[in-house]
């Protein structure tokens, strides 16, 4: 006969647990790519996430500038530049008179922008930390909606200005 | 053991199950409702790689849901409360990493769309974070002493 020890109980508890959390994993896998599959709005499983697909123009050019570009409408101060990073960020080090519009404030900081450049035909930079970041992207999206056809998001972001070595502020 | 003393631990932890429960549900369905607006919260994190991003934004919301019903009905408890902890840990591990590597990203964790009034930093979320965290862990204990 089988005695039962605390030691089997204590086998068999978490043999039970293990095996509930993975029927529930499989429920949630099952209803998850079912579910995607039979909406219209949904995804593909596997996206490109790269920088230049993420930020293709209607006619297909890419938004992306490359910092040597960009620099050279730094030097000609031809584009406002909007550092779409945290104001702590900001402080740090940012791209000297580039303007702050933190993405996760927009809506404080986008007016004074929009009051002091009316023009549509304002050329705008816009950059967040690296290239992997979005915000720069978002912010980017948002400037064309409000009416700024020429916004160009800088490719590799503040971290790729660094490494070029180009101007910074504080130097 | 006395008697209140015992009254208030099952009523403690019918509250737990019943808020985190509720949470999880809550956040599942905000995510499921806006798929493409949660993968690219989670490419944000900047943790998993780009093949990756848009399965967890489809499973994930998924997961969350079925946990939260879980623990509100009380059905498998012992298998939801693990994977409740497994979930929450993993959320707290990935705001840590990003808050130590200074990124300011969105958490994402109960809603998809971005509230540009409300200056919530990544601080705010981790501490948000481990309360839930505290929270499975005590449903976590109590199922282990069952």
């Amino acid at each position: 006969m089988k005695i039962d020890t605390p030691h089997d109980t204590r086998t068999e508890w978490i043999r039970k647990t293990l095996l509930q959390a993975a029927v529930l994993s499989l429920l949630a896998i099952s209803l998850g790519l079912g579910a995607n599959h039979l909406r219209s709005d949904g995804i593909p499983l596997i996206a490109d996430w790269s920088p230049g697909a993420r930020l293709k123009t209607a006619t297909g050019d890419s938004r992306l500038i490359p910092p040597n570009e960009a620099a050279s409408f730094h030097n000609t101060r031809e584009a406002v530049f909007i550092d779409a990073r945290s104001p702590e960020a900001f402080e740090r080090g940012h791209i000297p008179e580039a303007l702050n519009i933190p993405w996760m404030e927009v809506g404080q900081y986008i007016d004074p922008f929009l009051n002091d450049y009316p023009s549509p035909d304002t050329i705008i930079i816009t950059y967040c930390e690296s290239e992997t970041c979005s915000m720069s992207e978002d912010l980017a999206i948002m400037l064309l909606e409000l009416g700024y056809p020429n916004v160009k998001v800088l490719e590799n972001g503040w971290e790729g200005w660094l490494k070029a070595g180009y101007p910074v502020d504080p130097a | 053991m006395n008697k209140t003393g015992n009254l208030l631990k099952v009523r403690l932890y019918l509250l737990a199950r019943l808020l985190l429960g509720g949470l999880f549900i809550y956040a599942g369905v905000e995510k499921i409702f806006h798929p493409a607006d949660f993968a690219k919260i989670v490419y944000n994190y900047q943790i998993l790689p780009d093949a990756l991003v848009n399965l967890t934004a489809l499973l994930l919301p998924w997961l969350e849901l079925i946990i939260g019903i879980c623990l509100v009905i009380g059905f498998w408890m012992p298998g939801a409360v693990l994977l409740a902890n497994g979930l929450l840990w993993i959320f707290f591990l990935a705001l840590l990493f990003n808050y130590y590597r200074g990124l300011d990203i969105q958490c994402g964790c109960f809603s998809t769309r971005l509230d540009p009034d409300v200056a919530y930093r990544t601080s705010g979320y981790l501490f948000r974070e481990t309360v839930l965290v505290l929270v499975a862990g005590l449903l976590m204990f109590h199922q282990l002493r069952e």
